[in-house]
C-alpha cells in the first residue's frame, strides 16, 4: 500500500476532527454515527479508508444550513452545478475566493484579463491579481453577448481569459473580428477534455497563447489538481497535481478499495480538502465523479503523484455547450418514435472542425424498424430532445452552438453496459 | 427621457478608453445595449463601491443575493462587493436558467434579486406561474432610456422592491430609499454623486460630483413632489 507521510495523515486527523465536532454542523457526525460528546479521532490510514465516501447526492439531500461549518453569514457566494441531470441543483457555499498562485508560472498576469464566471470570478481573478501586486481589471465574457465582452476586452488591453473549452470558438471568432486574437499570451481552459480539434483550433486562433487546462468542481473551493505543464497537444487533458491543501485517493469504482498511484494506474477520484481557513463544508473522501489516471508517481516539480482525467466514471450524460445530453431523456424522446425504432441506441459525441472553430455533433445510433427515414427521424428527435431545462438540441442548432443531430444504425453490442451506451470522442 | 449628450457621452467615452488601460480603473458598457454600435467602455475607479445597493440589501436584511443582470454589465464584482458589506452572500444565475435561479430561492435560501428592469417582468411570470417561492427583496436596475415600472406579480406580492435609475450600468442617477420604495407611482432621490439644477418646469439637469465621473447636462423630466422623511427631496419622472 502507498505509504502516507506523517504531515499528510495528521492534517488528515484534525480534518476529521473538526468536521466531527460536537456543537457545529451534524453533516460528518450522523454520518459516521457518531454519539459520544467528542470528535471523532483516527488512529491510522486504515480508519480513514473504512470511512464512508461522499457523494453528490449526499450534499443534494441535505438542506444547505445542515452542511454548513460556519455562521451563513460568512458564506461569500454559492456555486452550483447547471441543472440539467435532472436532479434538483446543488448549491455549494464557499468562505473565500478561489485564488491559485501557481498560474504565474504560465502568466505574467499585467494586462486586463478576461473571465467567463462559473469557473473563474471576476472578483477571484481580481483578488488574484491584487495579491500578487498586478492590476486588479478584468472583463467578464457574456456568452450570451460575447461581442460586446470581446469589444470591452479589446479596449481594456486584455491578453488572457479563461474559459471553458466549449467557448473558445466563440470567443475566438469575436477576438478575430476585433483583430486581438494574436495578442493573446494566455488561456486558461476548463471542463471537458480538450480534443485535438479544439488544441488544432486554439493554435491557429491563438498562435502566441500558453494553453493550460484547469481542473476543477463547482463542490470544491479550489482547484481539484494544479496543472504540473502547459498544454502540448500530446494529451486531450492537462496532467494535474494534488493541490496541497488537499489529499486525494484513487479507489476501484467498484469495491471501493484503495489503488496505488502507480503509473498508468486508474481509479475513481477521491477528494479530501484540509481546513486551512473557515471553510464552509469540508470535504472528506468526496468522490467527484472522474476517473483519473496516474502520470507519474513522482512529479517532478511538485513531488506528488500527477494525474490526467480519463473520463466519468459512470456516464450517464454528455456534456453539450449550455447542458448535457442525458441517457434517461434519450431513452424518453426513443419511446415517442417506438413505431420508426426499437429502444436499443448509443450515444456519441464527436468535436467537429468547422469554418466557426470547433463545434459539437451528436450522433445517435439506432436500430430502424422497417424504411426508416434516417434523416426526417434525427430532425424530430432533435425537436424533443432536451439539453436544458427549456432548450432542446434542435434549438441549439438554431442557435449555431451544435451541428445537426444525426441518426445512423447499428447492431448492439451484448458486451455494452448501459454506461458504455455514450460514448465522448 | 434623454441620456446623456452625445457629444460628452462622445468624450467620455474615449476618455474612458484611455483609462480602461490604468489599473486604478474598472471598466464598465457605455450601455446597456449589447447591440449598440456605439458600444464602447466608460471607467470608474476601482474602488468604487455600489453603496445604493448595499443599503437596500441592509435594508432587507438579505442572506443571499441572486444576481440576475447580463454578465456583460459587468457588474458582478461590483455586487459582489455591496453583498459583502451586507453580509450576504451572493449566487449568480445564468439568466436562462430560471428554474436553478427559482431553486435558489428554494433550496439555498437566496431572499434577494438584483435584475434588469427587463429581466424583473421575465423572472417574475416565471416564477408566479410556477407557483414558487418569492424573494424578500428585489433591486431592479433600470436603464435611464426606459420607463419605471414595477411588475404586477412583485406588487400583488409582498416583495420589497427598490427601483434604480442607472445612466450606464454601474452609475446609479437615481435611488430610493426604503421609505420612497412603497410609493406608488415611482419615486426617487437623485443619487448622491450627482448633483441637480432645475432648468425649467419639469426639467432636471443632473452632474456629477464623483471625480472619477465627470459628466454632466444629464437631462431628466421630473417632479419634485416633496421632502422625504429621510429629508432628502423625492423626483417623480414624467
Amino acid at each position: 500500500m502507498h505509504a502516507i507521510d506523517i504531515m499528510t495523515f495528521e492534517a488528515l486527523q484534525a480534518l476529521v476532527a473538526l468536521a466531527t465536532k460536537p456543537g457545529g454542523s451534524d453533516f460528518y457526525r450522523s454520518r459516521y454515527q457518531l454519539t459520544a460528546p467528542a470528535p471523532l479521532h483516527i488512529t491510522s490510514i486504515d480508519e480513514w479508508r473504512q470511512l464512508p465516501m461522499l457523494g453528490k447526492d449526499d450534499f443534494i439531500a441535505t438542506p444547505l444550513r445542515n452542511r454548513l461549518f460556519v455562521p451563513l453569514s460568512e458564506v461569500d457566494h454559492l456555486r452550483t452545478s447547471s441543472g440539467t441531470s435532472g436532479k434538483p441543483p446543488l448549491f455549494t457555499p464557499h468562505t473565500r475566493a478561489r485564488i491559485i498562485d501557481d498560474r504565474l508560472r504560465f502568466h505574467d498576469f499585467n494586462n486586463t484579463f478576461m473571465v467567463f464566471t462559473v469557473p473563474m470570478r471576476p472578483y477571484w481573478q481580481e483578488e488574484f491579481q491584487k495579491k500578487h501586486g498586478k492590476p486588479a481589471r478584468v472583463i467578464v465574457f457574456d456568452p450570451r453577448n460575447p461581442a460586446a465582452s470581446v469589444r470591452l476586452a479589446q479596449i481594456a488591453g486584455v491578453d488572457g481569459f479563461s474559459c471553458f473549452i466549449y467557448q473558445v470558438a466563440l470567443i475566438g471568432k469575436h477576438m478575430k473580428l476585433e483583430k486581438i486574437n494574436e495578442r493573446i499570451r494566455y488561456i486558461e481552459v476548463t471542463g471537458e477534455l480538450c480534443t485535438r480539434v479544439h488544441y488544432d483550433y486554439m493554435k491557429e486562433t491563438f498562435p502566441n497563447a500558453t494553453i493550460v487546462h484547469t481542473y476543477g468542481a463547482s463542490e470544491v473551493s479550489d482547484d481539484i489538481g494544479i496543472p504540473c505543464r502547459a498544454l502540448d497537444g500530446t494529451e486531450p487533458c492537462g496532467v494535474y497535481h494534488a493541490m496541497p491543501e488537499y489529499y486525494l485517493e484513487l479507489i476501484d469504482s467498484t469495491t471501493g478499495a484503495s489503488i496505488d498511484p502507480a503509473v498508468g494506474a486508474e481509479g475513481d477520484l477521491v477528494i479530501s480538502g484540509f481546513p486551512t481557513d473557515r471553510i464552509a463544508t469540508p470535504l472528506i473522501r468526496f468522490r467527484i465523479g472522474d476517473t483519473a489516471r496516474v502520470v507519474e508517481e513522482t512529479c517532478h516539480q511538485h513531488g506528488t503523484w500527477s494525474f490526467t482525467i480519463a473520463g466519468r466514471t459512470e456516464m450517464d450524460f454528455l456534456k453539450v455547450p449550455g447542458g448535457i445530453v442525458r441517457a434517461d431523456e434519450t431513452i424518453r424522446v426513443i419511446a415517442l418514435f417506438n413505431d420508426r425504432i426499437t429502444d436499443s441506441f448509443e450515444l456519441h459525441r464527436y468535436e467537429r472542425a468547422t469554418p466557426d472553430g470547433p463545434k459539437i455533433q451528436i450522433e445517435l445510433r439506432v436500430q430502424p424498424r422497417g424504411d426508416t427515414d434516417l434523416i426526417q427521424l434525427a430532425e424530430n428527435i432533435a425537436s424533443k430532445l432536451r439539453v436544458g431545462p427549456s432548450f432542446t438540441y434542435a434549438d441549439g442548432v438554431r442557435d449555431q452552438r451544435y451541428l445537426p443531430l444525426v441518426c445512423s444504425t447499428f447492431t448492439p453490442s451484448t458486451e455494452l453496459q448501459k454506461t458504455r451506451r455514450l460514448v465522448a470522442h | 427621457m434623454p441620456a446623456v449628450p452625445d457629444e460628452q457621452l462622445d468624450a467620455f467615452v474615449s476618455r474612458s478608453t484611455i483609462e480602461a488601460t490604468s489599473e486604478e480603473y474598472r471598466i464598465l458598457p457605455s450601455s446597456f445595449n449589447p447591440e449598440d454600435p456605439s458600444l464602447g467602455a466608460i471607467t470608474r475607479r476601482v474602488d468604487w463601491e455600489w453603496r445604493s445597493c448595499t443599503k437596500v440589501l441592509e435594508d432587507g436584511g438579505a442572506k443571499g443575493v441572486m444576481m440576475r443582470l447580463p454578465a456583460f454589465w459587468q457588474l458582478e464584482s461590483l455586487l459582489h462587493r455591496a453583498a459583502k458589506r451586507a453580509h450576504a452572500y451572493i449566487f449568480i444565475n445564468d439568466l436562462k436558467n430560471m428554474p436553478v435561479g427559482a431553486a435558489a430561492i428554494h433550496l439555498a435560501e437566496v431572499d434577494a434579486v438584483v435584475s434588469s428592469a427587463q429581466d424583473s417582468f421575465e423572472f417574475s411570470k416565471y416564477l408566479e406561474k410556477n407557483n414558487h417561492k418569492f424573494p424578500r427583496t428585489w433591486l431592479i436596475i433600470n436603464p435611464i432610456e426606459n420607463a419605471v415600472e414595477t411588475p404586477e406579480p412583485l406588487r400583488v406580492r409582498a416583495v420589497h422592491v427598490r427601483h434604480e435609475v442607472h445612466a450606464f450600468p454601474g452609475v446609479p442617477l437615481l435611488v430610493q430609499c426604503s421609505r420612497l420604495s412603497s410609493r406608488n407611482p415611482v419615486e426617487f432621490h437623485i443619487a448622491d454623486e450627482f448633483s441637480s439644477t432645475q432648468t425649467n418646469e419639469n426639467t432636471w439637469e443632473l452632474e456629477s460630483v464623483a471625480p472619477d465621473l465627470r459628466i454632466s447636462r444629464i437631462r431628466m423630466q421630473m417632479n419634485e413632489t416633496g421632502q422625504c422623511e429621510c429629508k432628502l427631496p423625492c423626483m417623480q419622472l414624467i
